[in-house]
């Protein structure tokens, strides 16, 4: 038996547990239930509810099961007279004041109160007093409503708040009596995070106002899936009754959320039943618009694209893919772009990022066992919020330290060690510049905004760490800074004291999946480069085509000139979300044939010569591949009768000769096993309880980049750094959304020394100009940003910031008073 | 041999007193469907929604009927009432219920699980008709409040919807 090992009875079952384990958690694993209410394996013993008495032998008084870490040879008894006495007299006491609702409570059912009293408690009252009332519906937030007299003051969700989000908003009021759940002021409780709470509340206290009173827990179909609004892929469960969602609820895999789901997961799920979506295929070719049976204009889509490609040659066509979409979806269309039209016009970003790190992909859990973690660029809590918490855990229980290196402030400083901040546009030369130092050059930190005593510091926190964890955001690297970012990481998994790895934290559902499926112009599936045609060939076949294609905003270019005459875009909206807005529409407009296949009505479906439905998340099952390289399994859950979108693809490939008959969406994901290296051991089987983690592609360009010089803004205005909202009011959370609380107005963060040669003030009204683009947004001066630049979240769709932004690297703005 | 005759006889005579005494008895039958019979109180014939002293419904629309039910056949699909314009009393009222007749087994054990007293069973038991549809019955056939033994012909032969 090792050291940290720990043998003991529980029950007359010997057990061996690592040490530090709670007695409740040691009778867990042989199957012994000991009832608990207060206690939760991620928020720790409190022992306030005394659910959990147990008999401890050579102990005189009963212990808390859940307090109490096990000793070398103790003989725990769980089942004696005296435990039961107990358990009952404390179901008793806990109930005293409890109201009769479970016909009416939205726990009834799935209840660890009603499921205690059943097993554990006394049949019948003795009580024959009036019990105290309270407040049945105290809103708690405009999405979480808390029943007083539900409430048996466990304290789960006042240590949630404190310990898991760190926010000590939810806390516990008043002493005794009057002990009660409650925010400071009265506040709305209403955090990234807050929903949460509902799922860990062990009665009816905390409800979700969405589900309220609208169903119980049993009549409800449950699908195990995934969250599709950014690239954590947590885990949840979806709840459908007669075909209506109903609620969300987080469903725990330690790989992935460790339990847990952030809000715009729990109520961003509205738009299933939107009235925006497009539930028919219609058709504008002919003059007016008229719809027509899915399959029908999946033809005529398919074989318009052949007729274009066939008349000015395959370089005319293009398809733009979406870090949205599953793997399935992305797989067939560039399957079908590359193999049936001939054409490597195919890309889902507009950002530079390529297949494969130098050093290994980390799966988020990885994170736990490190001790630094080393966030660049990324902005976890509006971006990916579950890695949030995962690093918050880490830093504020864990042993690990935290490193930022950003050009904005984010809420993570708060946690940070080390905190960097580099002038916007220079990340490359910051990023060259400890390369540099790491391989035993001279590092230039010169104008870049941090200071080499700086860089140092990092370095030596670098060199001092057992393991480290580096989490960067591409799609927030401009020009080629990923390419010397990726130069920086094979220079930091050169330490060798240290092992490293990195997680390419794009805040998008599946950006590495469509890394991964190849939706590129210049890789293919598994990360394969055309520059390797023997590879592809092998891969693909003979005919694959090797010329290299255009990237998105290229083809947008092309378009403009008219080279390009026809595009596919699958579940994206360039016109909003590609630098450039306005443009973008005016240079669409000019295709011959535009292709939209999405689930909502977007400003570029409107422009669409033929729009197909796309069910989407909820509806489609599909694999995706969230960002520690794991793939899930992402189940649908409604049901519809348009097609899914992977039939609708292969319907098109069809329609172009294709044989292949795909039965499920699993048949797709078994070729993707077959054709697409890294993917080979994913099948439904062993996808199908907690994922599993795809192999990297391998790492491809190692170039060492030599001139990584600051990007010049284009004149001399404020370099513009657009940031990220978790609830930006778009398509997906619109007007009639649930988190409309949580929009915010336009707003623009300025330097105090830029504030004051403006003249600008807190508050003011300006208009935020670039080349023809106007924003209109309210200023806060704050530390966001170093001297010399802005950062502009975005909120909205309509606030249009993509229409400041130029199409490559960083572009400046100015600021005028409105 | 004599005392067998007698024997026979006086058998005879007791079987015919039962045929005598049912002579002058009233009949069991009854004209039926002029006639109709009078159920004993616990009946298990068609369900009804009950109301409570205010007029309110009583159903607190908690499914507990429709997971109890053997075959399933009860449809419930519930909501938040309103403080200013009430349903039932509680916080929660049915906004749709439904049996489906034709599938029930008039077992009775909806009527057994309703914590409220809600759905009750009663002796009303003309459910013939032509048409399929008519046997599922929606809020506005149950919650119609019948004197026991009442019978209007209507839909499912016995009750007319009182409350619109
Ligand atoms: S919290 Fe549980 S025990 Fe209390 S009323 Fe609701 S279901 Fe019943
Ligand atoms: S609201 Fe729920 S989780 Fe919070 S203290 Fe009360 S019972 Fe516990
Ligand atoms: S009587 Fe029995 S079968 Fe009929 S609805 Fe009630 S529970 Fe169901
Ligand atoms: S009839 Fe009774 S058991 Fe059925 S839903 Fe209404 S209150 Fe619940
Ligand atoms: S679970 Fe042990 S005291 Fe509450």
């Amino acid at each position: 038996m090792a050291d940290n090992e720990v043998t003991l009875t529980i029950d007359d079952q010997t057990i061996t547990v690592p040490k530090g384990t709670k007695v409740v958690d040691a009778a867990k694993t042989v199957g012994i239930e000991i009832p608990v209410f207060c206690y939760h394996e991620k928020l720790g013993s409190l022992g306030c509810c005394r659910m959990c008495l147990v008999e401890v032998e050579k102990m005189p008084k009963l212990m808390t099961a859940c307090t109490m870490d096990v000793g070398p040879d103790m003989v725990v008894k769980t089942t004696t007279e005296r435990v039961e006495k107990a358990q009952k007299g404390v179901l008793e006491f806990t109930l005293l004041n409890h109201p009769l609702d479970c016909p009416v409570c939205d726990k009834g059912g799935e209840c660890p109160l009603q499921n205690n009293t059943f097993k554990y408690g006394p049949g019948d009252t003795r009580m024959d007093f009036q019990r105290a009332n309270n407040l049945k519906a105290a809103p708690l937030s405009p999405v979480i409503t808390l029943d007083r007299e539900r409430c048996i003051a466990c304290q789960r969700c006042t240590r949630y708040s404190e310990v898991i989000e760190q926010d000590r908003a939810l806390v516990m009021l008043n002493r005794g009596f009057h002990n009660e759940v409650g925010t400071f002021n009265n506040e709305p409780y209403d955090t990234r995070f807050s929903g949460n709470v509902i799922d860990i509340c062990p009665v009816g206290a905390l409800t979700n106002t969405q589900f309220r009173f609208k169903a119980r827990t049993w009549d409800l179909t449950n699908s195990d899936t995934l969250c599709a609004h950014c690239g954590c892929n947590c885990n949840m469960t979806l709840g459908v009754r007669t075909n209506k969602f109903m609620r969300i609820e987080s469903r725990p895999n330690d790989y992935v959320d460790d339990g847990w789901i952030c809000d715009k997961a729990r109520w961003g799920y509205d738009f299933l039943e939107s009235k925006n979506r497009i539930m028919e295929a219609r058709t504008t070719l002919d003059g007016a618009s008229k719809t027509l049976p899915v399959k029908d204009a999946a033809a005529q889509a398919a074989n318009a694209l052949k007729k274009i490609a066939d008349e000015h040659g395959p370089g005319s066509i293009g398809f733009i893919g979406s870090p949205y979409g599953t793997n399935e979806e992305l797989y067939l269309y560039q399957k079908l772009f590359r193999q049936q039209l001939g054409t490597n016009n195919i890309d889902h970003k507009v950002y530079a990022e390529t297949p494969g790190l130098p050093i290994p992909h980390y799966d988020v859990s990885e994170i736990e066992t490190s001790d630094l973690v080393l966030v660049i660029a990324s902005d976890p809590t509006e971006e990916l919020p579950i890695l949030d918490l995962r690093i918050k855990k880490v830093v504020t229980r864990g042993n690990a330290k935290l490193a930022v290196l950003n050009d904005q402030s984010t809420l993570m400083d708060r946690y940070a060690h080390l905190s960097l901040r580099y002038d916007i546009g220079a990340a490359a030369q910051v990023f060259a510049a400890l390369a540099n130092t790491l391989a035993g050059e001279k590092g230039e930190v010169q104008d870049t905004g941090i200071t080499g005593e700086q860089l140092n510091s990092l370095m030596d926190m670098l060199k001092s760490s057992k393991k480290t964890t580096i989490i960067y955001n591409p799609a927030a690297l401009t020009g080629q800074s990923v390419d010397v970012l990726k130069h920086l990481l094979s220079e930091i998994g050169k330490i060798s004291s240290m092992e490293c790895g990195a997680i390419p934290a794009a805040p998008y559902t599946n950006a590495v999946g469509a890394l991964d499926m190849g939706v590129l112009p210049n890789y293919y599936p598994g990360g394969v480069p055309l520059a390797d045609a023997e590879a592809v060939k092998q891969q693909s076949g003979e005919n694959s085509p090797l010329e290299a294609g255009l990237s998105a905003m290229e083809m947008i270019e092309k378009a403009n000139s008219g080279e390009l005459k026809a595009l596919l875009v699958h579940r994206a909206n360039p016109v909003v979300d590609f630098p450039g807005s306005k443009k973008i529409a005016d240079a669409l407009k000019k295709l011959d044939l535009l292709i939209v296949h999405d689930m909502l009505e977007t400003e570029t479906s409107q422009l669409a010569g033929i729009v197909l439905p796309s069910n989407g998340p909820g509806h489609d099952d599909g694999t995706t591949t969230n960002i520690g390289g794991r793939v899930q399994f992402r189940k649908g859950g409604l049901k519809t009768t348009n097609a899914p979108d992977w039939k609708i693809i292969s319907m098109m490939a069809k329609t172009l000769g294709d044989e292949t008959d795909y039965i499920t969406s699993f048949s797709v994901t078994d070729e993707i096993a077959k054709m697409v290296p890294g993917y080979g051991d994913i099948s439904k089987k062993s996808i199908k309880k907690m994922g599993l983690a795809r192999t990297a592609a391998q790492y491809q360009n190692g170039t060492k980049p030599d001139s990584a010089k600051s990007q010049p803004a284009k004149s001399d205005g404020l370099k513009l750094r657009i940031a990220s909202y978790l609830f930006a009011h778009d398509k997906i959370l619109d007007a009639d959304s649930r988190l409309a609380h949580q929009f915010k107005p336009s707003t623009v963060h300025l330097h105090e020394d830029d504030a004051k040669k403006l003249g600008l003030k807190n508050g003011d009204d300006v208009i935020v100009v670039s080349g023809d683009t106007q924003v209109r947004a309210e200023v806060e001066i704050s530390g966001k940003c170093n001297p010399g630049g802005v950062v502009l979240p975005r909120i909205s769709d309509e606030q249009g910031v993509l229409g400041l932004a130029g199409a490559d690297g960083i572009s400046s703005v100015e600021i005028r008073k409105a | 041999m004599i005392q067998g005759a007698f024997a026979g006889i006086k058998n005879l005579l007791i079987g015919l007193g039962v045929t005598f005494k049912n002579m002058v008895t009233k009949p069991v039958t009854v004209q039926y469907p002029e006639v109709k019979r009078t159920m004993p109180e616990r009946y298990r014939g068609r369900h009804f929604l009950n109301r409570d002293e205010n007029g309110l419904e009583r159903c607190i629309g908690c499914s507990l009927c429709s997971i109890n039910c053997p075959v399933g056949c009860i449809h419930v699909v519930s909501a938040e009432n309103d403080p200013e314009n009430r349903v039932s009393p509680g916080e929660r009222y049915a906004a749709v219920y439904e049996i489906n007749l034709l599938r029930c087994i008039y077992c009775g054990y909806c009527e057994e699980a309703c914590p409220v007293d809600a759905v009750v069973l009663r002796e009303h038991y003309e459910l013939a008709d032509y048409d399929r549809d008519k046997y599922i019955a929606t809020k506005e056939d149950l919650l119609v409040y019948p004197k026991p033994n009442e019978f209007r012909v209507n839909i499912l032969g016995n009750t007319e919807r009182v409350n619109r």
